[in-house]
């Protein structure tokens, strides 16, 4: 019964990623046409400084992201956790709907807040704070904004899962034993949510690695990232060799980051989860 | 009191990030309504962009690409994930993890590796983009979603309900009608409604497998979007979120309600 | 007596795990059998073939002198009640009891009055639009009954019914369990690890360890003549005294008697042992006095009834006699 689906994905799903790992080792004609001739010439294209620089940015910018949603998603993850039950639910619902609403929707709300003649600016200028329209849109800061906020709820999740499941008799435990606030949330509360911000970085961090949307909606022509330039490639430039080369580094990259989460989170709960089966 | 101001200092600091997630939407929501065409100053109430999306061609077209990828695709994955969600939770399989591998990998991957490699495959297969390419494409990504939700709802429920069922004379297949399928069917709904969201909202993968006439309403929203700013795209993407907003709720009502395990 | 299930050679494996090595047993129409036994000692995985929830690895399983060994569990008539109740939650009370005559295409008058009769009888007529989780565990458990009973099954299985239930509840419920077995005449195989469960209720106790019958007996001759060690300690208390042939005397707690050590004129036998209390423990309608042996590590336990003469002390220095008939020999 389980055939068909493993059938559909293996076509669908396997099938195409081993073409393009095909297509990443081919050539192209002047034409855009794909010459299979088995060359590591594509990925040798690395080493140039413009793809150099695309991927140091590209990992500067998923770095920062990852570390600005783990600050500003936990308190709102321990937040929603300590509530009543009753409203835990509905708490959840509203971390949920953006991430259910798509980025091109996301980024582009923020393009009418802080274009030229956006509200911000007319908002200031209403105010008299400034008397020039800033530009605030198409740079490095506005991509950083637009991913940290296209990319919070999915630190949000896994974070409250984690503090949801946490036993609170052990923080009562701790400050019955003279743990301060601020030490129990440290020495306890923390480390034992250390999984949920695992599983959320990892999901942050793959999605800001692959994302073109918002740098295309709300980056300059400067603030290109390797989604972008995949997505140039396939579109424009029609050098689908170069960019199958990228987009396996992307992929296998990703696969790396969530491989050792898998690894690690198993030799964490190796042994609870054996007695959990002994039970 | 410590303990007070240090829950308000919370509750203060997850109001303001609840409203940096909330508040850009609300206010693309509201210049929706707004006159005028091109400034951001507000000058009055209006509807008229509603109405004109009504009355655009193009728009219309786009919903009903939009309508017919996301029903035929819901339909597909839906039964496809399903069937593999309770097989995957009644049999043994010998390579059970490869199995799950498969199911989990098409979440886990960049959705632009996805996508490209879509686009390769229908060039290399010769299969035009179009509809049917956006709905083979939108079926790849719903399904894992589908399984993930049956299979939630069904370890969620005790082998014994089944046994049960045979201890009362019930042969396997009316098991599985009167007992298995209706205890599992608000996970197949919730599955399929976000099938159907995550098919309407998807970007992405459309980006690279639609076809010059197979425009959906999110490829049409960013066409318009690389043109510039226009109250349409506004009311557009307004229209579109609500719709995501209301499937999303319904699935999570849907959902069995979140308990942490030591109180079951 | 006539036959209602016979297991020949019934034995079970998980792969190389052993479960049930080689199990004979036969049980009688009308009878209260309880299989008896610790966590894992099998007794649920022989309910369960028996239901034909699992299938034996050998030997063969009779109905009513019918081969089921290969028939599913729909096929067979026996029914279970499960230890969880494992009602259906998106059905009521009354859709519940109705499922099995459903299945078995009951006609519908029939199904009627058959499904209102059971209501009747277990006190659930109130509850019929009632949903399993808006019930009581005690209610639950009802309903588990009903809606196996309705079916009149030949033989009824329990496995752990009133497990989940509190302590006064389970002893209430085990007074009706077992007074409508007696008035339905109706076999009941009934699982538990609670030794006061098994002796309160059955006709017939089996004790099952490690997959192995450790004994087969009315609930009065296995308590006051265990055949094994096992059925001694599992079964209330017991004192051990070994021998040097390698068999060991077992002797109940009560049936164990203190006196003064240097007691003089004494009208019964001359102490066997003696020894130091230790501790006297209060247990209501007892004291339960632990003695140190003499030379010897070993302590035993006597219960100590008020209407005694006397009331022991840590300390004090006693003789412990025993009447020959109240001891039981037991080997392994």
């Amino acid at each position: 019964m389980v055939a068909p689906t493993v059938l559909w994905l293996s076509f669908f799903f396997v099938v195409p990623l081993l073409i393009v790992v095909a297509v990443s080792f081919a050539s192209r004609t002047p034409y855009g046409q794909v010459i299979f001739d088995w060359t590591f010439g594509n990925y040798a294209r690395f080493t140039e400084t413009l793809y150099l620089s695309i991927f140091a940015d590209t990992l500067i910018v998923a770095l920062i992201t990852t570390v600005l949603t783990i600050l500003l998603g936990y308190p709102l993850a321990y937040f929603i956790a300590q509530l009543p039950k009753k409203w835990q639910q509905p708490g959840l619902i509203l971390v949920m709907i953006p991430f259910w609403i798509n980025f091109l929707i996301r980024s582009y709300a923020w393009v009418i807040i802080l274009r030229t003649q956006g509200v911000l600016n007319t908002l200031l200028l209403k105010f008299g704070l400034i008397d020039q329209p800033l530009q605030m849109l198409y740079n490095e800061i506005a991509v950083m904004l637009g991913m940290v906020y296209a990319l919070l709820p999915f630190m949000v999740l896994p974070i409250y899962v984690s503090i949801e499941q946490l036993d609170h008799r052990l923080l009562e435990a701790a400050s019955d034993l003279g743990a301060s606030p601020f030490t129990a949330f440290r020495k306890i509360t923390l480390p034992l949510t250390m999984p949920g911000i695992a599983a959320g970085t990892i999901l942050v961090f793959i999605s800001s690695l692959g994302m073109f949307v918002v740098p295309d909606v709300m980056g300059g022509a400067k603030s290109a990232l390797i989604g972008n330039l995949i997505q140039n490639q396939f579109l424009s430039a029609r050098d689908w060799p170069f960019g199958s080369a990228l987009s396996i580094v992307l992929a296998v990259l990703s696969l790396v980051l969530i491989v050792l989460y898998y690894k690690a989170l198993s030799s964490q709960q190796g042994g609870g989860k054996n007695a959990k089966d002994m039970a | 009191m410590p303990k007070t101001w240090r829950s308000h200092v919370l509750c203060a600091y997850a109001m303001a990030i609840l409203a940096f997630l909330y508040l850009p939407l609300l206010i693309l929501a509201l210049y929706s309504f707004n006159e005028s065409r091109i400034n951001a100053v507000w000058s009055g109430f209006t509807l008229d962009w509603y109405l004109a999306l009504f009355k655009n061609r193009r728009v219309l077209e786009a919903l009903t690409n939009s309508l017919i990828v996301a029903f035929a695709s819901t339909i597909v994955s839906t039964v496809l994930g399903t069937t593999a969600a309770i097989a995957l939770n009644k049999y043994q399989y010998k390579y059970k993890s490869v199995i799950n591998g498969l199911l989990y990998l098409p979440i886990l991957i960049p959705e632009i590796v996805m996508g490209l490699s879509l686009l390769v495959l229908f060039s290399q297969a010769h299969i035009p983009l179009g509809k049917t390419s956006l709905i083979l494409a939108h079926i790849t990504f719903c399904v894992s979603f589908v399984v993930i939700t049956v299979n939630a709802r069904l370890e969620g429920m005790r082998p014994e309900l089944e046994q049960a069922a045979m201890d009362l004379y019930a042969t396997p297949f009316q098991t599985f009608r009167y007992v298995t399928l209706p205890l599992a069917m608000p996970g197949i709904v919730a599955g399929a409604l976000m099938a159907f969201t995550l098919s309407i909202d998807d970007f992405i993968i459309s980006f690279f497998v639609a076809g010059p006439n197979s425009t959906t309403l999110p490829l049409y929203i960013y066409a318009m979007v690389k043109r510039g700013i226009s109250p349409e795209i506004n009311a557009l993407s307004t229209l579109l979120m609500l719709a995501t907003i209301i499937l999303v709720i319904i699935a999570q009502l849907l959902q069995p309600q979140h308990v942490s395990k030591k109180e079951e | 007596m006539k036959e209602m299930i016979r297991l020949q050679g019934i034995s079970k494996k998980f792969g190389d795990h052993i479960i049930i090595p080689s199990i004979d047993l036969t049980i009688y129409d009308g009878e209260f059998i309880t299989l008896l036994g610790p966590s894992g000692c099998g007794k649920t995985t022989l309910l369960r073939m028996i239901a034909g929830l699992e299938q034996p690895t050998e030997g063969k399983i009779f109905l009513d002198d019918e081969d089921v060994t290969k028939l599913p569990p729909y096929k067979r008539d026996v029914n279970m009640v499960f230890q969880n109740y494992a009602l259906f939650p998106h059905m009521t009370v009354e859709e519940n009891i109705h499922f099995g005559l459903k299945m078995k295409n009951v006609p519908m008058d029939e199904q009627k009055e058959r499904v209102e009769q059971v209501l009747y009888l277990t006190q659930l007529e109130e509850l019929r639009k009632r949903r399993p989780q808006q019930m009581s565990g005690g209610q639950q458990q009802r309903v588990a009954i009903a809606r196996a009973l309705v079916n009149n099954p030949k033989v009824l299985l329990l496995d752990e019914p009133l497990g989940a239930l509190d302590y006064q509840l389970r002893k209430n419920l085990q007074l009706e369990l077992k007074n409508l077995q007696r008035g339905l005449g109706l076999t009941f195989i009934y699982v538990t690890h609670d030794q006061e469960e098994a002796l309160t209720m059955s006709d017939r106790i089996v004790v099952m360890n490690k997959g192995v019958i450790e004994q087969d007996d009315n609930p009065d001759t296995i308590y006051h003549t265990p055949k094994t060690k096992f059925v001694a300690k599992f079964i209330g208390e017991s004192n051990f005294f070994e021998h040097e042939d390698g068999s060991t005397s077992v002797v109940r707690p009560e049936k164990l008697n203190l006196c003064p050590e240097d007691e003089e004129n004494a009208n019964h036998p001359e102490p066997q042992l003696y020894g130091t209390v230790v501790d006297v423990v209060f247990y209501g309608t007892i004291d339960k006095v632990f003695v140190r042996l003499d030379n010897s590590n070993q302590t035993v336990v006597a219960y100590q009834y008020f209407d005694d003469v006397k009331r022991w002390q840590p300390d004090e220095r006693v003789g412990i006699w025993w009447q020959p008939q109240d001891e039981v020999i037991v080997h392994k």
